[in-house]
């Protein structure tokens, strides 16, 4: 039955082995934890294995080796529905099929409780407004999907997630094409939401912004974990050449004390 | 607006349908004399209502309402809302399937509502589906008009086979043979309401109880799966159903297109995205559709008649290619790059 939304749970990936058909590597992740940290950066380069990692996490790509366990229990032997109550995942935003309302796409969030597309029991409606309100689309709520700018549909898209109320939320490069101002309040909101009520993994391309918001970093390379740690320590000259191929600067913010990375020139 | 509502509207058409087209056609019928008919001695108004006319108009409602339900859940499933038993080349597959089991007496046995022409349709809806599918994996996915490219050629092919068979069999069974070429419903008795209704009620009660997990699908099949759809099931279902419903309408109607099309869209006109009321709409007016494009065609063309699969080409065909241009001109990169990833493969 539902599992009760706050409390620490735990998705663990032991000995894992995948690869892609055609791939040039394969991932390896020996062991990794997630969900002991209110907001964790997937960050390296592109192809590295960031997404794959992710749909690994939540049971979508079976690994060929290995084993995943969300709450003493491997991911594969829960039903769908009941993993999405308290394991959310928000992939990379594709084109709707129909011109959805902004209350509809985050009532889709609820489906896994049962409702359709009006969320009409009372905690599906309760869920809803607050993932709403959470990204400040209250006032757009009726406004369909094709009047909204890009950052206001990415926004929706996280309600929907949001008003799922999983304890672990897993998102893929939710601020991918926004402009700066757009990816800064999608990063706001899941900041703090994950200090109140969902702790989340994003896989995120922007240095920059997973310095400024997380408190952890998983730096990937080539299927491999290449650095699990502490963002001052992650955002270092020396690793990230390792990893990126291509020298970087990397400064401290003068005010925030946070890591600011560039491409040195 | 209220979907439940406006649905009520469709059901309304349906009974509409039902209750007036028995009585159009080249005999015009007295409500009268059949009223008579039906309580005391059967008069001629009476049997024709009877045994011509309202078989005929049920074939008709239930293989259009089945039409309609599969191609709302086709579009949902393969993100494509251009997809539908004709679009798919299921319809052809089918059709191909049921002529030979008809035009060939070894390959003909009937027990009851059951006969070899619904076993060698629904091979050819499953044939011609994986094929289709096959094809449009390898050439960009099957959100995009590669996999309408692949089912309208795929149709095309059977019809062809059909021609090609069709100078073969016995001359006396060349009356029967243009209804697999496009799709009709002459001759229609209530063994054909019978043989249709029990391969098409499993369909479209499996699909029935898909309709919830159509919603989600909506916003990709990735998203789905974070929101607790079992994809693959979904997936597996669904084709079934589909394969059952399409096999069994082209059984006894041939390739029929376009209905699955028409109804689903004017219905999410009205009522909205909801696929769990979208579906139900959808049947009651794709039935009325094809019912009522039926008695069109017996009427204007009497004592001739117009083969359905005509007139729905003649209605849907447009719309099919104003939504391909509408969909060309809006944002198919992002659809692209949803078709290339299928998530969970059945």
């Amino acid at each position: 039955m539902p599992e009760s939304p706050i409390r620490s749970l735990e998705l663990t990936l032991r000995s894992i082995r995948f690869a892609y058909a055609e791939g040039t590597w394969a991932m390896d992740v020996p062991s990794l934890s997630l969900g002991g940290d209110s907001l964790c950066a997937v960050v390296g380069p592109n192809g590295s294995g960031k997404s794959t990692l992710l749909k690994i996490a939540v049971g979508l790509l079976p690994p060929q080796e290995g084993r995943v366990i969300w709450n003493g229990v491997p991911v594969g032997g829960i039903s769908r529905r009941l993993l999405a109550r308290s394991l959310g995942f928000l992939p990379q935003e594709s084109a709707p099929l129909f011109d959805y309302t902004v209350e509809q796409v985050a009532a889709l969030g609820r489906h896994a409780y049962g409702a359709g597309l009006e969320a009409t029991a009372p905690e599906d409606r309760a869920a809803v407004d607050c993932a709403l309100d959470a990204v400040e689309l209250t006032a757009l709520r009726r406004r369909r999907l094709s009047h909204l700018s890009g950052g206001e549909r990415r926004r929706a898209w996280i309600a929907s997630a949001l008003a799922q109320e999983p304890s672990l939320l897993l998102l893929d490069e939710p601020t991918l094409a926004l402009d700066l101002h757009q990816a800064a309040s999608v990063m706001q909101v899941l900041s703090a939401r994950s200090a109140s009520k969902t702790r989340m993994v994003v896989v995120l391309h922007d240095l920059n912004l997973a310095a400024l918001f997380c408190p952890r970093v998983i730096l990937m390379q080539n299927g491999r974990i290449e650095a699990d740690d502490v963002p001052s320590r992650i955002f270092t000259r020396e690793r990230l050449k390792a990893v990126y191929g291509s020298g970087v600067e990397v400064f401290l913010h003068p005010r925030t004390q946070r890591p600011v990375v560039q491409p040195a020139i | 607006m209220k979907p439940c509502g406006t649905s009520i509207f469709f059901f309304l058409l349906f009974l509409l349908v039902l209750l007036a087209c028995p009585f159009a056609g080249a005999e015009r019928l007295q409500l009268r004399d059949v009223w008579e008919g039906l309580r005391n001695l059967p008069t001629l108004d009476s049997r024709i209502f009877l045994h011509l006319r309202l078989p005929r108009v049920v074939l008709g409602l239930l293989a259009g309402g089945t039409l309609a339900m599969t191609g709302a859940a086709l579009q949902v499933l393969f993100r494509n809302p251009l997809a539908e038993p004709w679009t798919l080349g299921m319809a052809g597959g089918a059709s191909l399937g049921a002529f030979a089991a008809r035009a060939f007496p070894v390959l003909w046995l009937a027990a009851g509502p059951f006969n070899t022409s619904q076993v060698s349709a629904l091979v050819g809806a499953g044939g011609a589906l994986m094929l289709v599918l096959f094809l449009a994996r390898r050439t960009g996915g099957v959100g995009t008009p590669s996999l309408l490219l692949a089912g309208i050629t795929i149709g095309i092919i059977s019809g062809g086979a059909i021609l090609v068979a069709g100078g073969f069999i016995a001359p006396w069974k060349l009356a029967e043979y243009h209804r697999w070429l496009l799709g009709g419903l002459g001759g229609a008795d209530w063994r054909q309401v019978a043989a249709l209704a029990v391969l098409a009620l499993p369909g479209l009660v499996i699909l029935q109880a898909q309709a919830g997990e159509y919603n989600p699908f909506g916003l990709g099949e990735e998203m789905a799966a974070g929101q607790g759809v079992d994809v693959a099931r979904v997936r597996r279902l669904t084709l079934i159903g589909a394969g059952l419903a399409s096999a069994a309408v082209a059984a006894v109607a041939g390739p029929i297109g376009f209905i699955g099309l028409l109804a689903p869209h004017a219905v999410r006109r009205f009522i909205g995205p909801d696929m769990r009321v979208v579906m139900l709409g959808s049947f009651f007016l794709g039935g009325a559709l094809l019912a009522g494009c039926d008695t069109v065609g017996r009427v204007v063309a009497s004592p001739h008649e117009i083969p359905v699969g005509a007139l729905t080409a003649l209605l849907g065909g447009p719309l099919f290619l104003l939504l391909l241009v509408r969909r060309n001109t809006q944002g198919t990169a992002a659809s692209t790059a949803e078709g290339n990833h299928p998530v969970v493969e059945s």
